[in-house]
């Protein structure tokens, strides 16, 4: 055997062979190392151990569910070292992101969404970790590329609140250790989440109650029937109980649109105000009932299931709302009847203020009529004051009848009245004045004396621009009226009262008046009307004192017609119709025999037709002079909006809807035009409807200055 | 470990520079005028600069954007400044980041501190948009008034616009340990309590990392009473008593000086890598004995306190580098460095032995970074708020 030297261990080695002082150099870095894994392991053990309760103290916080749930998702990203955290939540239609950390807003879906592959992986086992591909991926987060993925069921007993998801972009797998934990934390966050759903239901509700507290005292102090109505409508969208909502009150035998709310205006309803037109299948009414009665109805779309708690609200709201719109109704009624003259129906003194300050304000040409029964006193001495209430009742209708729909009629004092007339100068105003006065001495005959009314005319702007200033005018010429006599009209600067002149042909006037007032009322309206188309169609000024003249006695003839044929109800037969079609040559003849030649032709021709259809002549086209024309069409309009013997007034619309039907034919086109444009522009401006309301008798009461 | 894959400096792209004039006009010039380094400035490129608070910060701001003009210029004040060769306590440092492959844009934000992650959200979505969409690889700069009360909101609106996708990193602004006067400046204005935005589009890769050198020496304490960023009790008891009590330095809660002298025992938090999130102890509630951070600590987490020594933590900013190395391919032109204020008096002398251990890990790539009162990196598991720390963008 070989003898080998001893193997010599070279001083300051190890028996390894590595130096002493590298040894421990290379032992110090291996205990080094040893420490740093054992400080990670402490640290993990640590974080681990305490991280589900920095979870639940999240959760403790008193904050909004959404604030929670953000919070939440940023604490799970951290403490379990994940780049993306969301919380998924259920809600109406789906699933819908509480919070999120990691993914841009913009990135998460905007509306519900489902995740099916997840709720079935889940359903087993609450948790699942694992890489994308055996975990599945919502197509919205494949942009963030993750790795890694553990999706939580966020379970209360058997109910699921939703998901929870961590992502990891790095190639650091989830430990089963963590899906346990996990478990637990989904857990804490599922009764969270049911706490908070709970506790913003029960806020929900307080904040509702609250609001309805609100709305019922904004009720209890709102006596406009339209804020009632807009009020009532409004809650029912705002407070979500249905998608769309309309007030429908009923009001003299008509269902009315008082208010909507949502889109009911895209569903067809109509405008505040008007008529309702049908609801169609998509709405659901609930009758406004107090009492016995019912006053309309509250219709609306996507009502809600009827027992749930939004039906509920729904009932009680229209309830609510039935109280508040009758106490509303029984409001407005009052206020109207306070607007009016109990005796007469006409509008009172404090509305005629109201009505003269705007149209001053406006500043549109008008006039104001006022007029004063004479020896007023006298008839309530003699005959008592119950005759004296029929005098009033009685001339205020004959106010009515000899004005237009616009114009406004009101009792302003105990025997005092007055007209508004907008649109009308002077001399138009003058006339309509005379056929008041002319008609109240036709209809008062049967009195037990003889009554008249004197009248005083002053126009804006003409006479004055201030209201008082104009009120004191047409004062001053009631009483320049009185001074000469009574029974007459002054206008406002004329000292002299302009009491009818018994000239010829308004002697003529006078005789078709006593035979047929309404005649004479329809005459004049007819004259005012041609003259402002007149006007319209720029005829040469010079030439409407004829027109006027024209149209004032356009059916002077009348005279010759039997007053059975003039007054009959129902249709004419062939002959009566044959002797009132000669009245318009009648009335020719006695106006060329006054001298008035262009107005006997105009009134010759004013039933010739553009179509060649008509009478005396048959004169077609330009044939007709324009000044008949306009009389023709004028007349017609008239005819058709007064309520005549044979039959009652069309409303504006159809009236046009007739004369439009006919322009061409019967009609010059261009007259129904500007007629059409003429009304609309009248309809446009405000005025006081002079429909009256039920009246009660009452005492005349005592003269009010005129001047407010 | 994978090697570095840097190659060193290009400096037609990127330069560093600095100045130690003190007037504060010409250190502004003169710090942008060494990182252009003859280069000519164009609209598209941006200089950053850092600067102690012993000049006029507007004045330098202004005379710094005129120097750098037409490029922009955006920076913080710093507990001093430092660049790959030299540390500048006193002065400014500035780097050029060359818009040949980057586009940026910058939003610059007065804090509203009811609102400090909605403020930031906002900056950020600002300053993304204004980068536009002409690179594909994106990372978000965030410098922030040194007094901001809770960094980890202003890191919480930034990750809404970032996401999980686009790294981000910077620093709060930092005075001389006095706490009372940090600014921000860029986007045309000097803020005390600004959030600025630098949004960052390229065509090369970049890199984030973070690390810090310390170690837990105290028992774990429990957080049983916490709100925000104050921690109200450690243990059941008043937290500054509890935190005393563990520091073990025999200090006094009323010491005027106290915490400069508990720089060195900051607190950890162990976070799910098994490492700590550190945080320097900001102030203290006279009444309860609370303790204020400049970042939220939740309720129920556990506080151990820290200790390191100058190698531990020259250890830490190297393995940060390292670790930004390793993270990034190609070829580096710049590193940005952001290092707490609280490292400056812990290593005093050996201060330079943290940028040159950085500088080594970086293999030659300039350096430009200063002393911050808090750091941002967003690195997986982690809000991207960190204390006592350093972290490295390698762009």
């Amino acid at each position: 055997m070989p003898k080998t030297a001893p193997k010599v261990r070279p001083s300051g080695s190890r028996r390894d062979g590595t130096p002493i002082r590298a040894g421990r150099e290379h032992e110090i870095a291996l205990l080094r190392e040893q420490l740093e894994r054992s400080e990670q392991h402490t640290a993990l053990a640590l974080m681990r151990a305490t991280r589900l309760a920095q979870v639940i103290s999240v959760l403790g916080n008193e904050q909004d569910l959404e604030t929670t749930a953000e919070r939440v998702a940023v604490e799970l990203g951290e403490l379990f070292f994940a780049d993306m955290a969301l919380l998924i939540v259920y809600s109406d239609g789906g699933l819908a992101v509480a919070g999120h950390w990691g993914v841009g807003a913009a990135d998460l879906p905007s509306e519900p969404f489902t995740l099916p592959a997840v709720e079935e992986i889940t359903r087993v086992r609450s948790v699942r970790i694992g890489p994308v591909g055996e975990v599945p991926l919502p197509d919205w987060l494949a942009s963030y590329a993750p790795r890694h993925l553990a999706w939580a069921r966020l379970l209360v007993g058997d109910q699921c609140r939703g998901l929870m998801l961590l992502a990891r972009c790095g190639d650091e797998p989830f430990e089963e250790s963590e899906a346990t934990e996990l478990r637990a934390v989904a857990y804490r966050i599922a009764l969270a989440i049911e706490n908070g759903q709970l506790q913003e239901g029960m806020r929900d509700q307080l904040a509702q109650l609250h609001r309805l507290q609100q709305l019922t005292a904004a009720l209890a102090g709102t006596l406009e029937l339209d804020a009632v109505g807009q009020l009532i409508a409004e809650t029912l969208v705002s407070e979500e109980v249905v998608s769309s909502s309309v007030v429908l009150i009923d009001r003299r035998g008509e269902r009315i649109v008082l208010s909507s709310a949502g889109m009911a205006r895209d569903l067809g309803i109509a405008a505040d105000g008007e008529r309702a037109v049908a609801l169609d299948e998509r709405w659901t009414s609930f009758p406004l009932e107090v009492g016995e009665n019912t006053i309309g109805v509250v219709a609306v779309t996507g009502p809600p299931p009827v027992d749930s708690e939004r039906h509920q609200l729904l009932l009680h709201l229209v309830s609510l709302g039935a109280l508040s719109l009758d106490k509303a109704l029984l409001y407005d009624q009052s206020r109207e009847q306070a607007r009016h003259d109990s005796l007469t129906g006409l509008l009172g003194h404090r509305v005629f203020h109201e009505l003269l300050e705007e149209q001053t304000a406006a500043g549109i040409p008008f006039s104001v009529l006022l007029f004063d029964i004479d020896d007023f006193k006298q008839i309530n001495d003699l005959h008592g004051h119950q005759t004296g209430d029929e005098a009033l009742r009685l001339v205020s209708q004959a106010l009515r009848q000899a004005t237009r729909s616009g114009d406004s009629v009101f009792r302003i004092g105990g025997e005092e009245f007055c007209a508004l007339l907008p649109g009308l100068g002077e001399q138009d105003a003058f006339a309509v004045a005379e056929a008041v006065r002319e008609r109240v001495a036709a209809i008062v005959s049967a009195l037990p004396s003889p009554l008249t009314i004197s009248a005083g005319v002053a126009s804006f702007p003409a006479h004055a621009l201030r209201r008082d200033e104009l009120l004191a005018l047409a004062d001053g010429a009631l009483y320049s009226s009185k001074r000469s006599g009574k029974n007459r009209t002054s206008i406002a600067g004329h000292e002299v009262s302009r009491q009818r002149t018994p000239s010829r042909h308004e002697s003529g006037l006078d005789l078709l008046q006593s035979k047929d007032p309404d005649t004479v009322s329809h005459s004049i309206h007819v004259a005012i009307l041609t003259v402002e188309i007149a006007r319209a169609l720029a005829l040469d000024d010079a030439r409407l004192d004829d027109l006027r003249t024209a149209a004032r006695l356009h059916d002077i003839g009348k005279v010759a017609v039997p007053d059975a044929i003039l007054k009959k109800r129902g249709p004419l037969d062939e002959e009566e119709f044959r002797i009132i079609k000669t009245h318009s040559k009648l009335g020719a003849e006695l106006l060329e025999a006054w001298g008035l030649v262009v107005p006997a032709t105009i009134v010759l021709q004013h039933h010739e037709r553009i179509d060649g259809s008509g009478y005396p002549a048959g004169l077609r086209g330009n044939e007709i002079r324009i000044e008949s024309r306009i009389v023709h069409v004028a007349d017609a309009y008239i005819a058709m909006t007064r309520d005549r013997p044979y039959r009652d007034a069309l409303g504006q619309d159809e009236a046009f809807a007739e004369l439009e039907r006919h322009s061409g034919t019967q009609f010059d086109p261009e007259v129904v035009k500007a007629l059409v444009a003429l009304e609309r522009a009248r309809a446009a401006t405000p005025h006081e409807p002079a429909e009256p309301t039920p009246i009660k008798p009452a005492a005349a009461k005592p003269r009010r200055p005129l001047v407010a | 470990m994978r090697e570095s894959t840097l190659t060193g400096r290009r400096a037609d792209s990127c330069g560093v520079g600095l100045s130690r004039d003190p007037d504060s006009e010409e250190a502004g010039r003169e710090a942008v005028r060494t990182a252009l380094a003859g280069h000519s400035p164009t609209a598209d490129d941006l200089v950053i600069v850092f600067t102690s608070v012993d000049h006029d910060i507007e004045a330098l701001y202004r005379a710094a954007a005129a120097e750098a003009a037409p490029a922009g210029v955006l920076g913080c004040t710093s507990m001093g400044g430092f660049t790959h060769a030299e540390q500048v306590p006193s002065g400014c440092v500035a780097a050029l980041l060359a818009g040949d492959e980057s586009s940026f844009g910058v939003c610059h934000v007065e804090r509203d501190d009811v609102a400090v992650a909605d403020c930031a959200r906002r900056a950020v979505e600002v300053a993304r948009d204004r980068a536009g969409d002409r690179y594909p690889n994106s990372l978000l700069v965030l410098l922030t008034d040194g007094l901001t009360p809770d960094q980890r909101e202003i890191a919480r609106g930034a990750y809404e616009v970032t996401t999980a996708i686009i790294p981000f990193v910077g620093g709060a602004a930092a005075d001389n340990l006095t706490w009372d006067d940090t600014h921000t400046f860029g986007d045309g204005r000097v803020l005390a309590d600004g959030i600025l935005a630098l949004w960052i589009n390229s065509a090369r890769q970049m890199s984030v990392s973070v690390d810090h050198g310390w170690r837990p020496t105290g028992k774990p304490m429990l957080v049983t009473r916490a709100e925000g960023t104050v921690v109200h009790e450690l243990d059941g008891t008043p937290a500054l008593d509890a935190y005393l009590a563990e520091q073990g330095g025999g200090l006094d809660r009323n010491d005027g000086d106290l915490f400069r002298k508990v720089m060195g025992s900051p607190v950890g938090l162990p976070n799910a890598r098994g490492r700590y999130d550190v945080r320097q102890l900001h102030a203290f509630l006279p009444e309860g004995g609370g303790i204020n951070f400049n970042v939220g600590v939740s309720e129920h987490s556990i506080l151990q306190v820290m200790s390191s020594d100058d190698e531990g933590l020259v250890v830490g900013a190297k393995r940060a580098a390292q670790e930004a190395v390793r993270n990034f391919s190609g070829e580096a032109r710049l590193a940005l460095v952001f290092s707490c204020g609280s490292r400056v008096p812990l290593l005093g002398d050996h201060v330079r032995d943290e940028v040159e251990a950085v500088s080594s890990a970086l293999d030659g790539v300039p350096v430009c970074g200063f002393y911050t009162y808090g750091e941002f990196a967003r690195t997986p598991g982690s809000t991207g708020v960190h204390n006592a720390s350093v972290a490295v963008l390698v762009l």
